[in-house]
């Protein structure tokens, strides 16, 4: 925390460039979080701009008490759930569903951690020990964001064996990540 | 957790449930702890995996500090005095009299409107279109006949050009967030029309994801030999002068092809390719079975263990591609390839003949490197290997029965050991044609 706080003494004395400092070490922690909450991807990359503009502008009301992702994590729920209730601004029964799904959710999230980039590469060592199947399906998913009903019909096979499938993957790639239990 | 649970969390995590689904979701997250969590997870695994693809905090980093910049917090007086010292370097009003500061506060306003026109004169085609980011280089901006390296201070206008050199790359954001990605010797120009973005397209590499464009006002690319039409959506399009190959992951986009004015419309996980000689028609991308991360003088021993599963195709496909430095030094081997059955049992690759091979540079076969001399890896001679260069293709046909392919795949000797040598390869094997994949790589390497 104390580097972090004197990288901050640094951008608020007028180096801005040290700011990147800041980008990168909570940006892993903020896709994280909003990756995991919203499924346009274009959506999360305009987000964490703001976000980051966000906190940049008011990096002065940053006391250096508290550490500095929480205070970013903060930022990042409300502005989230700003988004969120702007996105779905109409007032039909589904968008408030939504925002009050998020709003339960956001209660179990971890706060930002700036050694994320531990876990993502903990997590790449771990994608690649998948055997095939597993990484056609964390590709066709999560990397060129088919949906399930997309890879089912394109498999030949159910959106529940899919889902299934991708829950197991999801277990063994946690499980790899905390423990280096291999796949 | 049952099937259902998971299915609907699939679902809720790509944003595609029902109303009656959704009231579902709340009921569980809000009574049931154990949902709750594990939606929670799910959705961080899902943003772990995301961050995974995206880890490049570069752009990020200059985009959040242009836009900083561009939200300047400086009052509309203290723009106004600003700009008032442009032209007459008189002192700052002070707080003398109301009366006073605010006659001067309107009689600036009204000076202000007058001294931006005069200053800044909207011309239209120098207004700003996109942001350009350069992470590795050796990406030019051609404007008014000068051309200039790309940094984060320049700004795409209507008109500009882009030169891009074999390692170099640029990322365009557009003002609508479209964002544009060109590698691998690319040139291309940019305009917009009655709002329209128009991009013609010479040569290279393109990625894009497109934001939606407003209607009857799509994006079009202009190729040698197409028209790529586009509303939004995400794809890649390599083009030279013989042909164009378009590639979509999402939504999907409408290409043309100039010789005969014949259309095809290209969705997620298709492509389609436009020359003169070739009709065009849409395909089904095939997925490699196996693909290997890449293998370059820094991996352990220059090797990559090979486990595909086959299932019982007739058909195998080899491929060797180059990593990210070109094709230069790519000399590779597949050492002990063979098939394995369910019970264990191995069949050696090389008691059968292939029935077709390609490779880029130098000659292919079996105990022998691209240089034509005998395989060699860590100064080990292989006699039981298949020796080739990037790009590659061998293309077997294979008895039924079996489950594994396996081999190790290699960077021979031929290719470490020449001065200042770069190798660096990938690994694929398929089980049907990569016609799609092949020819992306053939027109990557014909760029280099």
């Amino acid at each position: 925390m104390q580097d972090m706080n004197k990288l901050v003494k640094k951008i608020l004395d007028g180096d801005k460039e040290a700011f990147k400092e800041v980008v990168k070490a909570y940006g892993p922690s903020m896709r994280v979080y909003l990756t995991g909450r919203l499924s346009d991807r274009l959506a999360v990359d305009d987000l964490m701009q703001e976000i980051f503009v966000a906190v940049f502008w008011n990096l002065k009301t940053y006391d250096g008490k508290s550490d500095l992702g929480v205070w970013i994590r903060a930022v990042t729920r409300n502005k989230l759930m700003s988004y969120l209730r702007s996105h779905y601004s109409q007032k039909n029964s589904v968008n408030t569903m939504k925002v009050k799904i998020e709003e339960a959710l956001t209660a179990e999230l971890e706060n930002f951690n700036p050694n994320e980039n531990v876990v993502i590469e903990r997590l790449k060592e771990c994608i690649s020990k998948q055997r095939d199947l597993a990484s056609e399906l964390i590709n066709a998913r999560y990397f060129e964001n088919e949906s399930v009903t997309g890879m089912a019909e394109r498999m030949d096979t159910t959106v529940s064996a899919i889902s299934s499938e991708l829950y197991r993957i999801r277990k063994q790639l946690k499980m790899c990540i905390e423990k280096g239990t291999d796949l | 957790m049952k099937p259902e649970y998971r299915e609907l969390i699939e679902l809720y995590l790509q944003d595609s449930c029902s109303e009656k689904q959704l009231e579902e979701i709340l009921e569980l997250v809000t009574n049931d702890e154990k949902f709750r969590l594990e939606l929670a997870e799910a959705g961080r695994i899902q943003g772990l995996l995301s961050a995974v693809h995206d880890s490049s905090y570069d752009n990020l980093s200059q985009r959040v500090l242009r836009s900083a910049g561009d939200l300047d917090e400086s009052s509309l007086e203290d723009k106004i005095f600003e700009k008032l010292s442009l032209v007459e370097p008189a002192e700052k009003p002070k707080n003398k009299k109301f009366n006073f500061v605010l006659w001067t506060a309107v009689a600036a306003q009204i000076a202000i409107i007058f001294i931006l026109f005069g200053i800044k004169e909207p011309v239209k085609n120098e207004q700003s279109l996109a942001s350009l980011y350069s992470e590795g280089g050796q990406a030019y901006l051609i404007r008014d006949g000068k051309e200039m390296p790309i940094d984060a201070s320049l700004r795409l206008r209507n008109g500009d050009s882009i030169r891009v050199e074999e390692k170099g790359d640029v990322s365009i954001t557009w003002n609508d967030s479209t964002v544009m990605q060109f590698k691998e010797m690319s040139q291309v120009s940019f305009s917009v029309v009655d709002g329209a973005k128009k991009i013609e397209f010479e040569k290279g590499t393109m990625q894009a994801k497109v934001t939606p464009q407003s209607q009857g006002k799509p994006l079009v690319i202009e190729t040698p030999n197409s028209f790529a039409t586009v509303l939004g959506t995400k794809f890649q399009l390599k083009v030279n002068q013989l042909e164009s190959m378009l590639e979509v992951s999402r939504g999907a986009v409408e290409l043309m092809r100039k010789a005969n004015k014949k259309k095809v419309v290209v969705r997620a996980h298709e492509y389609a390719i436009s020359s003169p000689t070739q009709e065009m028609a849409v395909n089904k991308m095939n997925k490699a079975t196996y693909k290997s991360h890449e293998i370059n003088l820094d991996t352990p021993d220059r090797k990559v263990d090979i486990v595909a599963e086959i299932n019982g195709s007739r058909k195998l496909y080899l491929v060797v591609h180059s990593g990210r430095n070109g094709i230069a030094f790519d000399h590779a081997g597949w050492l002990q390839p063979r098939l394995e059955d369910a019970l264990g049992r191995e069949f050696s690759l090389l008691n059968l003949k292939w029935k077709f091979a390609d490779s880029e540079w130098g000659t292919m076969g079996v105990g022998i490197d691209a240089n034509g001399d005998i395989l060699m890896h860590k100064r080990m001679e292989h006699i039981d290997g298949i020796g080739t260069h990037a790009l590659s293709i061998i293309e077997y046909d294979i008895p039924e029965g079996y489950r594994l392919f396996k081999a190790t795949g290699v960077i021979t000797d031929s290719g470490a050991n020449q001065t200042s040598s770069l190798s660096s390869v990938v690994f694929e094997v398929y089980t049907e044609f990569p016609e799609q994949r092949y020819r992306r790589l053939k027109l990557s390497s014909e760029g280099k």
